[in-house]
């Protein structure tokens, strides 16, 4: 697995949102992105996901351009910002009718990801009802449940207590060894440089400097 | 298994679509059936003088159907709006608009990026508008069919002299298969045509914008009279067989079907490059 950003810049109502980004990320390690509020750290990932479309530059997933060749990568999790999910519906029946598209798992799946993340897949209460750490325990279920090769964090551990914080590093060291890509943008340093590989510093808009920490991954 | 991401949307957008507008159904018998009796309701104040009989289910429809003859514009002719009409097809461009739009925007975008194709999502969203459009339709009649029903008058044939006072309207060269065009095929597909168009300005501007253009753009059509207009194609006091200048059926077909294709395609290249930005 390979991620290519080409020279990626986004142009949105006049503003540089992102401004000539290339990077390469790959499959088994764990990348951090850090920077300030409005960096262009949720931006790049959205680039990755598909979401949004180059005003120049292209985002390249194993030799097929995003927008040209695919619309969106085969094989993606995302968690960026507040997810949102059917505010009736109970947790499982949220990620049953995702995991339902791909049809690539289980509905025993759908139950171990939701048990992975501390929820009870025959919890009762629909969404409307979860705290604000079960919906975001939610989202991270739905980013990891289909083992994807692709994997994008947008501060994986907002609103999550102690076990949480432990689970989410669980999951992230399982599908690193499995060989998947871990892109995470985290405010909290500490976490960040235990769990990555490599940061990348992102200022208005552009790669500001990239560290690869030699001890990253020993969570 | 990649074959069936399609089904999947579509079966997705018809549950999703349904909750998200199952009130609204409800609006819309409520409106049906209301028109429906304000039609016996008339018909049976006017039965009284003129003694033409009791009108019947197709009486009714033609009677919310008409929408307005073509306006001449004169200091001695008001414009008067046809409300019901109007009202018809403003219930039908609010439940369709919101859905798709919305969708992409809330937990439509992570199906959106698991379906894996715009093409595939935007497709989908097309036949659940189609679908949808369907069943306004089929609930308007059946509420038109119950309401008949109670009040005594549940048969199909047409009320010539009951018309021609009502509406205006003369059936002596009108056959059957003609009608059932006039009432079922032209309504539905000019309909249809509205509301692919509507979908694609929700997705350029936004839902509510869309509502107000549709809504300008039925009243401009009320006001001028043009056979390229499609809200005009819903008029049956303007189509050929009522109106010696009036449209021609077939060509109003055909224009409503190039519309729903033209729509179909102009947005699945338009969603090919939107952008999800707000949340996902």
């Amino acid at each position: 697995m390979l991620i290519e950003i080409r020279n990626f810049t986004k142009i949105i109502k006049g503003t540089n949102v992102l401004s000539e980004v290339s990077v390469q990320f790959k499959g088994g390690r764990t990348y951090g992105l850090e920077g300030k509020n409005g960096s262009g750290k949720t931006m790049l990932m959205r680039a990755i996901s598909g979401l949004i479309r180059p005003t120049m530059g292209a985002v390249v997933i194993d030799g097929a351009v995003i927008g040209k060749d695919i619309s969106f990568p085969d094989s993606i999790g995302l968690l960026i910002e507040n997810p949102s999910f059917i505010s009736k519906y109970t947790g499982w029946k949220n990620l049953s009718i995702l995991a339902a598209i791909q049809n690539n798992i289980s509905a025993e799946d759908v139950r171990d990801s939701l048990y992975s993340v501390g929820l009870d897949p025959d919890d009762k209460r629909t969404y409307k009802k979860y705290s604000l750490g079960m919906k975001h325990r939610l989202g991270i279920a739905c980013a990891f449940m289909e083992n994807p090769d692709i994997i994008l964090l947008d501060e994986p551990f907002n609103a999550l207590d102690e076990s949480g914080v432990v689970m989410v590093k669980d999951l992230i060291m399982k599908a690193k060894n499995r060989g998947a890509v871990i892109i995470m943008a985290c405010h909290d340093k500490d976490e960040m440089t235990l769990i990555a590989d490599e940061v990348y510093s992102i200022r208005d808009g552009k790669i500001d400097s990239h560290v690869v920490l030699e001890k990253g991954g020993t969570i | 298994m990649k074959n069936n991401v399609m089904l999947k949307l579509v079966l997705y957008d018809f549950k999703m679509g349904f909750l998200s507008n199952r009130f609204k159904y409800f609006v819309v018998c409520i409106f049906f059936a209301f028109i429906s009796f304000m039609f016996y309701r008339e018909a049976s104040i006017k039965d009284t003088v003129l003694d033409f009989g009791p009108g019947s289910v197709t009486d009714c429809l033609i009677y919310i159907f008409k929408g307005m003859k073509v306006y001449t514009s004169s200091p001695l002719n008001d414009f008067e709006l046809p409300l019901a009409w109007l009202i018809m097809q403003s219930l039908l461009c609010i439940l369709i608009s919101f859905y798709p739009a919305g969708d992409v925007n809330s937990y439509g975008s992570q199906i959106l990026v698991k379906s894996g194709s715009k093409t595939r999502w935007w497709l989908s969203k097309c036949v659940w508008t189609i679908c949808t459009v369907n069943v306004y339709y089929l609930l308007g009649y059946i509420s038109v069919y119950i309401v008949s029903t109670i009040l005594g008058h549940a048969s199909f044939g047409v009320n010539e002299i009951l018309n021609m006072d009502m509406n205006g309207m003369k059936f002596d060269s009108v056959d059957n298969l003609e009608l059932l065009m006039a009432l079922i095929v032209l309504p539905v597909t000019s309909s249809l045509a509205i509301s692919m168009v509507q979908n694609v300005l929700s997705f350029i501007l936004n839902p509510t914008m869309s509502i107000v253009l549709i809504f300008c753009g039925l009243v401009i059509s009320a006001y001028y009279y043009s056979p390229i207009s499609i809200g005009n194609h819903s008029m049956l006091l303007r189509n050929g067989l009522f109106y010696d200048y009036g449209f021609n059926m077939a060509k109003g077909l055909i224009s409503n079907i190039i519309i729903i294709f033209l729509a179909a395609l102009f947005g699945s290249i338009l969603f090919n490059r939107y952008e999800v930005i707000k949340k996902i």
